[in-house]
């Protein structure tokens, strides 16, 4: 049966025998708790007194805290087996010692002891049990193999609770402690003969041996509080724990006030707590397996972690109108069987959205501070109410206490999605902000590194941390960068001096003044030219000089210069010098001129005049050999004055080819000297360009070329559905831009959604294939394999419009990263958001993507029925190259 | 004339493009030249300078460190869709290794000038190679322990 079952579970062939055994050995732990606990209780409550009960409350919490430190400080020294032999020898000594007093009587406090023993071994036992584990299983082999092992321990304790129903009356209940110590060693020769056979635990790793293990213990928790103060999550974890250990021991001292007065004698008492045990543990089993994955799929996390709350405040409406034995039924019912379906699981799927390196420290703050402290609390405030003689008021302690637990709950499911995205983006190193900003108001230090980079030898290097150093140090960045200038080639010089000039500063006035006075003209004319464009004071004496100058550049700089200054005297002059330079045979002359033509309103007036020559000029320049003409002709072209100019149509569409991406830029930036037709055919072959900057360049032009940019690009994506899926980014891009309603976003990424979803049946299918494949179907395979995730992408982009922007760039990051951690955390997160219906569709086709699963969920579009008619379907899309690969695929695939 | 989709293959197979899209590699695909080799001739030298990196489609080349370029001692032989040569092409230095052509063989080159304009527009390629490279010292160092320390590998 548990091969069947094994099988059903996913359990590996070469797993069988470790799950078996790690099944039976659990078996018989959580069988020896369900007799511990029914004794313990049995034997408190009758022979010591449950009013004692709070008082072992407060005891309890100090016991806990320090085992918990202790066993977390030591736990990793020895292997997890012989750790384990050290416990269950310890806890026979005790038993044995502790059973040894109940039969020859000395002292009533046996009874106070045995119940510590018991609780303090039950908590142990269960960590430690989880360790061991990890110590045998990789991490994900554990998470598959954990429910089915755990399950032993259900089984264990529901025939643990009914060996004790029929078995108490029979043996006496203290006798019971014998069974639990030979169970207890049963156990320990099942762990040895096993290791005998097997070694030691293959991922055991001898902890780090120092004198200060427990001063790392107490750090561990001391990292626990910190990030306790910095993350919202964990802090209402902590006072959800807090609250949730006031509201069960509440309800646990209630219930058994009920049974203890119900069952008059000890026997029955046990035998009522072994029937109690095996029933709720029984129901509580059958719920995980039947309805806790159900109900966490239908309601999700958030709901569910509501759930128990909720029903623990039923059960103390019940205890309020009837303190009798149907409402202490009900109470158990809430603690034994809802408590460990529910809560319990849904708190660890909580831990997972704490970062992976906190799990261990969040544990050890709720075992050694959290759950110890709230149960002093708890016994103190029982201790205190009891003495009122009513149970209302110990039962309004439990009542306050679930309404606490019910908001801190509530506090966990705010935080949950935040605390995931927080985590997500640490672990992608998302930043919070551009780089460059972050950087302003940093320490000096950084200054000296920046400069560094300043003078570096690379010319790039240098341009690029001149940058950063003026967004960051802009009081410093002067000096430093015309330093680096001075000694630097030409066009370096140039670049330096133009990043500066926003800042016009001062010294970068006297530094061009100086420049003025070297024999390097092409630092002369940019030297002009930024003092003219800033109205330097100094700069109008010195238009005359530049005007007369022979350098083509430094006469541009000066004819700018006169229009910029206003200077009315030199217009004549400077109109003169400009048809100098346009109507010179030099190609160098006619780029200077042009250059500044449309940037002068002047000029631009008398535009008709000049326009015939300057055409003429245009066609010279674009047809040159040297591609950086050609580049200066087309950027003229950008600030054309007409819309059209036919004449170049031809030329401009053939530019397109080139190599070289800056005159592809140039190309579409010019755009609209072309008819309408020639316009529209260009713009949208560029939505395929190997350069992003290109395809957005062209989007931006597509949209400013229409009237209802809305409509076309919207129709674009959602009827038309052009192009592949990086021309549609550029599109989508260009439509996010002009802030569409939400009904017109809410439609276009529905249809993104569904085109990924149906390319991923059409993955799915190809793989199924098992006939021959050829290149082309295997590249098939690939490009839909690549276009499922870029159609995920782009429908996560379109969501930005509908959702929080921020956090949809990092669950895209999280999805791009092809890490199945982050991919699943960004679904969870997914799962969280408002856009439901489009969500469902990504969610499904992630699943499918990273479980290798297929599912279907109810969503049918698929238009293909086999293998030629989905590769017909994909010859009959928009997209170039899936088109492309299927008409490959039917032409030579024996399809 | 090898197909176009199998040479896309070929590279989406090997461990320096296959971090790169299909479409992308279409380009890369194109840009590819066929050479025909028959056993027993050298593809390069060691200590030679090249301008190629280079893709195998068919047959089998082993790569020898000795210094002597006519030696046949292999330390890696390669088959289709391994890559080699490409180490030269990123640092300048002469060729660690010669390429000694074991069975006849069909292999395609690609130009220095080519790649690098490639890994411009595809920053992909650059993690293909680092991929790559990342092989290659696992490679080294369990060699090194095998033949030096005479220990298993500790990779």
């Amino acid at each position: 049966m548990l091969d069947k079952i094994g099988k059903l579970l996913l359990v590996q062939a070469n797993e069988i025998s470790h799950v078996r055994y790690f099944f039976f050995l659990f078996m018989l732990i959580g069988c020896g708790m369900a007799l511990g606990r029914g004794t313990t209780d049995a034997l408190f409550f009758k022979r010591y007194g449950i009013e004692f009960l709070p008082m072992m409350y407060i005891i309890l919490g100090f016991f806990l805290s320090t085992v918990s430190i202790v066993y977390a400080a030591y736990s990793d020294r020895i292997s997890s087996e012989r750790f384990f032999y050290i416990l269950f020898i310890t806890f026979i000594i005790l038993l044995v010692g502790a059973w040894g007093f109940m039969v020859f009587p000395l002292t009533d406090v046996v009874y106070p002891a045995y119940f510590l023993i018991y609780e303090i071994a039950s908590e142990l036992l269960l960590v430690h049990a989880a360790l061991y584990l990890s110590q045998n299983f990789l991490s994900m082999q554990s998470k598959r193999l954990m429910p089915l092992i755990f399950a032993g321990t259900q089984i264990g304790v529901i025939i643990g609770g009914l060996f004790l129903a029929y078995a108490s009356p029979i043996l006496g209940v203290q006798n019971i402690i014998l069974i639990w110590c030979l169970i207890l060693t049963t156990s320990m020769i099942f762990i040895f003969a096993w290791h005998k056979s097997h070694g030691v635990s293959p991922y055991y790793r001898p902890g780090y041996t120092s004198r200060n293990q427990l001063q790392q213990s107490v750090s561990a928790l001391k990292q626990g509080l910190q990030y306790m103060g910095r993350s919202d999550m964990l802090r209402a974890m902590s006072f959800a724990l807090f609250f949730m250990v006031i509201t069960f021991y509440v309800l646990c001292y209630s219930v058994n006030i009920i049974y203890t007065k119900t069952f008059e004698t000890e026997e029955t008492l046990s035998s009522f707590y072994g029937i109690l045990t095996a029933v709720y543990s029984t129901l509580a089993l059958l719920f995980q397996i039947l309805l806790t994955n159900r109900v966490l799929r239908k309601f999700g996390i958030k709901t569910v972690n509501l759930f128990f709350p909720v029903t623990s405040l039923f059960s103390y409406s019940a205890l309020f109108f009837s303190f009798t034995l149907p409402a202490a039924l009900i109470g158990s019912f809430n603690k034994d069987a809802i408590m460990p379906a529910f809560r319990n699981p849904v708190r660890n799927l909580f831990y997972t959205a704490l970062p992976e390196h906190m799990h261990g420290r969040a544990h050890a703050l709720s075992i050694a501070i959290v759950l110890p402290l709230a149960l002093m609390v708890c016994g103190i405030l029982l201790w205190i109410m009891q003495k009122m003689g009513n149970h209302h008021y110990f039962l309004s302690i439990g009542v306050t206490a679930a309404v606490l637990y019910l908001f801190f709950n509530y506090k966990m499911n705010h935080a949950y999605v935040s605390e995931m995205l927080t985590n997500l983006k640490d672990k992608l190193f998302l930043p919070d902000k551009d780089a460059r900003h972050a950087l302003k108001g940093a320490p000096e230090n950084v200054l000296g590194e920046l400069k560094k980079g300043v003078f570096h030898k690379d010319d790039q290097i240098c341009i690029s941390f001149s940058k950063i150093l003026i967004e960051s140090f802009p009081e410093a960045a002067t000096g430093i960068i015309l330093e680096r200038a001075k000694n630097s080639k030409s066009s370096t010089k140039d670049r330096l001096l133009n990043l500066l000039l926003p800042l016009n500063d001062e010294l970068l006035q006297s530094f061009l003044l100086d420049s003025l006075k070297t024999s390097d003209n092409h630092l002369k004319a940019t030297a002009y030219k930024i003092l003219f464009q800033h109205n330097n004071e100094k700069g109008k004496f010195l238009l005359e000089n530049a005007l007369l100058d022979e350098n083509p550049r430094i006469i541009a700089a000066g004819i700018a210069g006169v229009f910029n200054y206003k200077n009315a005297k030199l217009y004549g002059q400077a109109v003169e010098r400009w048809r100098y330079l346009i109507s010179n045979n030099d190609i160098q002359n006619n780029l200077a001129a042009l250059d500044i033509f449309t940037h002068i309103d002047f000029l631009q007036e008398q535009k008709n005049d000049l326009l015939a020559e300057y055409k003429t000029l245009i066609i010279k320049l674009l047809n040159d050999i040297d591609e950086h003409v050609v580049l200066c002709a087309l950027r003229i072209l950008d600030n054309w004055p007409d819309k059209q100019f036919t004449e170049i149509e031809d030329k401009i569409y053939d530019l397109y080819n080139s190599q070289e991406k800056k005159i592809r830029l140039s190309v579409i930036d010019c755009s609209n000297v072309l008819s309408e037709n020639k316009r529209d055919s260009l713009l949208t072959r560029a939505l395929e360009d190997t350069s992003s900057e290109i395809r957005c360049l062209s989007a931006e032009k597509l949209t400013a070329a229409t009237k209802y940019p809305i409509e076309k690009l919207s129709l674009w994506l959602v009827v038309d559905r052009k192009g592949s899926p990086r021309a549609q980014e550029a599109i989508l891009q260009a439509l996010q831009k002009l802030q569409p309603p939400i009904e017109v976003m809410q439609r276009v990424a529905m249809t993104l959604a569904q085109t990924g979803y149906i390319y991923s049946r059409a993955l799915s299918m190809l793989h199924k294939y098992d006939g021959n494949k050829t290149a082309p179907t295997e590249i098939m395979i690939y490009s839909l394999n690549e276009r499922i995730r870029e159609y995920v992408d782009l429908t996560l982009m379109a969501l930005e419009n509908l959702e929080n922007p921020k956090n949809i760039k990092i669950v895209r990051a999280g999805v791009k990263s092809a890490d199945p951690r982050h991919i699943n955390r960004a679904c969870e997160v997914l799962q969280h958001m408002k856009t439901k219906n489009v969500l469902e569709i990504i969610g499904n086709i992630l699943e499918n993507i990273t479980s290798h699963k297929e599912k279907k969920n109810g969503y049918q579009l698929q238009p293909f029925f086999n293998l030629p008619s989905l590769l017909l379907w994909c010859v009959r899309q928009n997209d170039p190259w899936l088109n492309l690969c299927a008409e490959q695929a039917l032409l030579k695939g024996n399809i | 004339m090898i197909d176009l989709f199998e040479r896309i293959l070929l590279l989406k197979n090997s461990n320096i493009f296959a971090q790169v899209n299909t479409e992308d590699l279409r380009v890369v695909a194109e840009a590819l030249n066929v050479e025909n080799y028959v056993s027993g001739d050298r593809v390069f030298d060691i200590n030679g300078y090249g301008d190629h990196m280079y893709v195998l489609y068919s047959g089998k080349v082993g790569i020898s460190t000795n210094p002597d370029p006519k030696v046949l001692d292999f330390f890696a032989e390669l088959g289709p869709g391994d890559c080699f040569g490409e180490m030269n092409l990123l640092d300048e230095f002469p060729r660690s290794a010669t390429a000694h052509v074991i069975e006849d063989a069909k292999i395609f080159s690609l130009e220095k000038a080519q790649l690098r304009s490639l890994i411009i527009n595809y920053p992909e390629l650059s993690l293909g190679i680092m991929k790559s490279l990342s092989l290659r010292l696992r490679d080294t160092t369990t060699l090194l322990q095998n033949t030096i320390l005479n220990k298993p590998n500790i990779s």
